[in-house]
C-alpha cells in the first residue's frame, strides 16, 4: 500500500560520506554535478573539485554546509523526477536553505548566498572566543538539567529524541558539561564539527545583522509547505521564511516535536535528502507508525 | 526481574546476532563474540541504546538508561561476547547492577 504522506527532510551538515548510496541513482551525479559548477562559480571555486570518494572539505565548515546543501536539493530533485512527490518538506538547523529551495521560495543561487552570507555573520562571533556544540546520547533533559544548571551561558539547542540532545556554548564549559553527563551515565558525548554556537543566544547579534541581507532577498510564497523546526508550524508566506531564517540562526530548535508534528499530519514515509542517515538513525527513537529512508533505498521500493 | 532460564542467554545471543547483522548489512556468519563493534561492524553508541530498548521491552525491565551508562563507564564493552555478558547481568540485576561493581 503507498504511503499516504510523504515528507522530505534536510540535513545541515556531512560527517562523512562512508553511508552516501547516492551516487548508483541514475541521473543523480550529473545533477549533483552540475549544480556544484553552478554553486563554484557563485560563491566557491573549490567546490568543482569535490570528490566524495576522497571525503573532501569535511575539515571545512562553510564547505560541508555547501556540500549538504546540494546534496539536498539533488536528491530531492531526483526523487520528484522518479515519481515520489512530498506533501512536507523540513530543514534540521541549517537544512532549512535545501528546504527553501525544493519548496519554491528561493533560487538554488539565492540559497547559496544566504548560506554564505549567515556563515560570515556568524564567524564574526567566532572571533570573540571557541565556541562550539556537543552532542549527548543515554541522558534525558531532566537528567542534564542539574548539569546544565552550573553552566548558564551553555543552552540545551536541540532535542533529537527523548534520549538525544544538542548543547552549544563556549568550547571549555561544553566539554565540561560532557565530562559531568558521562559521569551521570551518558551512553556517548562528544564535541560536534563545528565552531560556531548554532541556535544559542551568542548568534543573536549576529543574526540580527544577517537580517539586514535576508529582507533584500525575492524570497516568494512556498509550493509546497515547509515545517518549522524551531515552531513547528507550516511556514507559508515570505514573511514567514524571512523571520524562520533570521530565527534559525539564534533560537533552539526541536527536531523530535518537527518529526512528531510530521507524522500528526499523516506523514508515514520520510526521505532524508542528504549524503547520511543521520535523521534516518535518530528516527529509531521517536515511536509512531512511519519508515524513514534515504533515497537510495525509497527509490528501490 | 526477568527470571532467568538455561535458553536466556542464547535467546539474548540470538538477538544480538541478529541485530547487529541487521543494523550493519554484515552477514551473520561474519559475527563472533570476539567481533569488535566500533573497529569490526562499524557500529555506535545508537545502535547500543537500541538494542537496550529491545531488551527493556523483551524481557520487561525496570532499568534507566543512565543506569547502564555508569556501569558501562567502568566496564566498557568493545566486543559482542562482552555486550552479551553485560546484556545478561543486565537482564539479572536490572537497577541493582550498579551494586556490582
Amino acid at each position: 500500500m503507498p504511503p499516504s504522506r510523504i515528507a522530505f527532510v534536510f540535513p545541515a551538515f556531512v560527517r562523512d560520506y562512508q553511508d552516501d548510496r547516492s551516487l548508483s541513482i541514475p541521473g543523480f551525479t550529473q545533477h549533483f554535478s552540475e549544480l556544484l559548477i553552478r554553486a563554484s562559480h557563485l560563491v566557491d571555486p573549490e567546490l568543482c573539485f569535490f570528490d566524495a570518494r576522497e571525503q573532501n572539505f569535511l575539515d571545512h565548515e562553510l564547505r560541508t554546509q555547501y556540500i549538504a546543501y546540494i546534496h539536498g536539493c539533488t536528491s530531492a530533485f531526483i526523487l520528484e523526477a522518479q515519481g515520489l512527490h512530498p506533501h512536507y518538506l523540513s530543514g534540521y538547523s541549517m537544512g532549512i536553505y535545501a528546504a527553501l529551495v525544493h519548496g519554491g521560495a528561493v533560487t538554488f543561487e539565492d540559497g547559496l548566498l544566504l548560506i554564505r552570507h549567515a556563515f560570515q555573520e556568524i564567524s564574526y562571533t567566532t572571533l570573540t572566543g571557541r565556541f562550539g556544540m556537543a552532542g549527548i546520547v543515554g541522558l534525558t533533559e531532566q537528567d542534564l538539567s542539574p548539569i546544565l544548571a552550573r553552566f548558564p551561558e551553555v543552552e540545551l539547542t536541540n532535542q533529537n529524541s527523548a534520549y538525544s540532545v544538542v548543547l552549544s556554548g563556549r568550547q571549555h564549559h561544553l566539554e565540561q558539561v560532557l565530562e559531568f553527563a558521562r559521569e551521570e551515565g551518558a551512553f556517548h558525548t562528544r564535541m560536534l564539527n563545528v565552531t560556531v554556537p548554532y541556535h544559542s543566544h551568542l548568534l543573536k547579534s549576529a543574526a540580527l545583522e544577517f537580517a539586514r541581507f535576508v529582507y533584500t532577498r525575492d524570497i516568494k510564497c512556498l509550493k509546497l509547505p515547509v515545517v518549522s523546526v524551531l515552531t513547528q508550524q507550516i511556514l507559508h508566506s515570505p514573511e514567514d521564511i524571512k523571520t524562520e531564517l533570521v530565527e534559525n540562526l539564534y533560537k533552539h530548535f526541536n527536531w523530535l516535536k518537527a518529526q512528531e508534528k510530521m507524522q500528526k499530519l499523516g506523514v508515514s514515509l520520510f526521505i532524508e535528502c542528504g549524503p547520511g542517515r543521520n535523521l534516518t538513525k535518530n528516527a529509531r527513537f521517536i515511536p509512531g507508525e512511519y519508515v524513514f529512508k534515504i533515497p537510495f533505498d525509497a527509490l528501490a521500493d | 526481574m526477568a527470571l532467568i532460564t538455561d535458553n536466556t542467554r542464547s535467546e539474548v545471543t540470538e538477538i544480538v546476532y541478529d541485530f547487529f547483522a541487521d543494523e550493519c548489512e554484515v552477514d551473520k556468519s561474519r559475527i563472533t563474540d570476539q567481533t569488535n563493534i566500533i573497529r569490526d561492524l562499524d557500529g555506535d553508541s545508537l545502535m547500543f541504546l537500541e538494542l537496550i530498548e529491545i531488551f527493556k521491552k523483551k524481557y520487561s525491565l525496570d532499568i534507566e538508561l543512565k543506569t547502564i551508562g555508569k556501569y558501562a563507564v567502568k566496564h566498557p564493552v568493545e566486543t559482542i561476547g562482552q555486550l552479551i555478558d553485560m546484556q545478561m547481568l543486565i537482564i539479572e540485576h536490572e537497577n541493582r547492577i550498579l551494586e556490582l561493581a
